[in-house]
């Protein structure tokens, strides 16, 4: 490590990934603090490889939301990549903060990250980012969101590095986790899973390691319920192709909108209930009196009386309903080996 | 209502830890609910850990994608006969791959659930649910003959769970596998449960803890996996 002790020092460990230690660095000439990724092992092993990969991803990026590229060495039994050094709060531990978020918040996460994804498939050649989480992401003091870590990215047609899957479990597409190509789809996929996990609280990290199921979602627009389920269909094909056309989807919902909607149909169907108990009880009075009641009217009260209980009986169900809103203890203790039985749980 | 739990997950002298344990809680529209499970492989079998395993995460998506829906009508038929559908569907994928890799695998189940004020007990083989409070009494009743357990998933034909349902306000449950009833008494389990003796968090844990120390103290070889729930009003 003669190259790179001369030139930075070690303060202090940051943190651990699986291509080896992240250090918090100082440069001896220019007193600057810097991130450094070390990376040890033979020549050409697969760490080291992902580690030089990363660094050429870096080098094609030109844009302030993304760590820049200070270093890169390659000595005998070690690779270091030394970039900026992002301060802030990890996106995880901001968001299991918040927990749950409402629809407008989500949303106004969802398309900065989404942007910052949109930008990366917009590379020539396109940039895979393949391990999207909230664990990538820092929210700088500012109110800035970053992505960092690019240890997964891939460029091009999304071969698979070293034979080996990126990518982490409960964000992963199925074709991801089957050992298939990935592509932009793949990263669209882990965008919809990281909103459903912000909506609903369920750590998709956690058993039973997938997003919360529709069923589970609180209420929310149309449109962003439509946009998530197709971010989230198992068949890459049917979702949005790249992060820039889910960002301009994202941009067309206005949050809350059904909201209004729905208050205006739930005071027609109470005024029609009104007219209906009233125009019954009109009748029980001309009945009584041995009057003829009106006969046209008397249809179309009943007809409204029809509706507007109709629309009562099942906004009551719905108020019972089961949908999840916490989940407060999700723990599992067991030895059973990861992947044996597995696509049944899945499924 | 649930108000905490304590689990102890110990693999005693064996090599694998063959028990498979899982405490979940969730709220919802239509109120709160818990399922705490302990399964366990079936010794002397192949993979007892992925049996055990796989039945635990299939009731555990189970809980989480079917229950909430079945809360709404509250109507017990129907959240039994969801239950033995479930279990049938566990027995029978354990079975496939049993004879996919030409082996014999298989594991008991118990599970409470807890919807607000009502449990529904549910079991197959040998692993154990006590009633916990003033006095301490086992709901189910093991399924076991002379040829060792004679009902669980994965092995022979499917035979239905039993069934058990109550309404509790407080005290608690207490699920253990046969490695702590094997060489603990009923009278060590009620002295940590019971309501004089400490009702705090920190006083069960450690008489949880020391039972598991007995136990292993008396040579017990076996898995050792238990589970307390204490309800409260």
């Amino acid at each position: 490590m003669g190259e790179i002790d001369s030139k930075y020092r070690i303060i202090e460990e940051l943190g651990e990934g699986g291509m080896g230690k992240v250090y918090l660095v100082e440069g001896r000439n220019i007193g600057k603090k810097f991130a450094m990724k070390l990376c040890y092992g033979e020549e050409g092993c697969r760490e080291r490889l992902q580690l030089k990969n990363e660094a050429e991803r870096m080098k094609e990026l030109d844009d302030r939301r993304y760590p820049y590229l200070v270093d890169y060495f390659e000595e005998e039994e070690v690779s270091a990549l030394v970039m900026e050094y992002v301060t802030g709060v990890p996106m995880n531990m901001y968001i299991k903060k918040h927990l749950p978020f409402d629809e407008i918040k989500t949303l106004d996460i969802l398309k900065k990250l989404t942007a910052l994804i949109a930008y990366l498939h917009a590379q020539n050649p396109q940039v895979i980012y393949g391990d999207i989480k909230p664990d990538n992401f820092i929210l700088t003091p500012e109110g800035e969101i970053r992505l960092i870590d690019f240890g997964s990215a891939l460029s091009a047609y999304g071969e698979i590095r070293g034979g080996r899957l990126s990518g982490t479990a409960g964000y992963c597409p199925p074709e991801q986790l089957a050992g298939k190509s990935v592509s932009a789809a793949s990263d669209v996929y882990a965008l919809g899973v990281t909103a459903v996990y912000m909506l609903t609280g369920a750590d998709p990290l956690k058993p039973p390691y997938h997003a919360a199921c529709e069923r589970e979602w609180p209420n929310m627009s149309a449109g962003l319920r439509t946009l998530l389920m197709e971010c989230m269909d198992t068949d890459p094909a049917k979702r949005p192709q790249d992060a820039g056309i889910m960002l301009r989807q994202l941009e067309k919902i206005r949050p809350g909108q059904h909201v209004r909607l729905r208050v205006f149909l739930g005071g027609l169907y109470k005024a029609l209930l009104m007219a209906a108990i009233a125009s019954g009880l009109l009748m029980i009075r001309a009945v009584s009196l041995n009057e003829i009641y009106m006969g046209e009217e008397k249809i179309f009260f009943s007809l409204c009386g029809i509706i507007a209980g109709w629309r009562l009986f099942r906004s009551m169900r719905e108020r019972r309903g089961g949908f999840i809103v916490k989940r407060e203890w999700n723990v599992v203790y067991t030895e059973k080996e990861k992947g044996c039985l597995l696509d049944d749980v899945q499924g | 209502m649930v108000a905490y739990y304590l689990c102890a997950y110990e693999k005693g002298k064996r090599e694998k830890n063959e028990d498979s344990l899982a405490i979940h809680k969730i709220h919802t529209k239509a109120g709160e609910a818990v399922l705490a499970l302990i399964c366990d492989g079936c010794g002397g079998h192949h993979e007892g850990e992925n049996a055990s395993g796989y039945a635990v995460e299939r009731l555990s998506a189970w809980f989480y994608d079917v229950l909430p829906g079945l809360m709404k009508g509250r109507k017990r038929r129907v959240l039994q006969a969801s239950i033995q559908n479930m279990l049938f569907r566990i027995h029978k994928r354990l079975k496939e791959y049993g004879e996919e890799k030409q082996i014999k695998l298989g594991t008991t189940v118990s599970g409470v659930l807890i919807l607000d004020r009502t449990y529904v007990v549910f079991w197959l083989g040998d692993t154990r649910v006590y009633r916990t409070g003033r006095k301490l009494k086992q709901l189910t009743r093991p399924h076991i003959s002379g040829k060792g357990i004679s009902r669980c998933l994965g092995m022979g034909s499917f035979k239905k769970a039993d069934v058990l349902c109550g309404r509790a306000a407080n005290g608690g449950f207490f699920i253990c596998s046969d490695g702590l009833t094997g060489t603990v008494s009923e009278s060590d389990i009620h002295g940590v449960t019971a309501k004089g003796a400490g009702e705090d968090r920190e006083s069960i844990r450690k008489g949880l803890d020391t039972l598991v120390k007995t136990a292993l103290g008396r040579g017990e070889g076996d898995n050792i996996s238990a589970l307390y729930l204490k309800l409260v009003r």
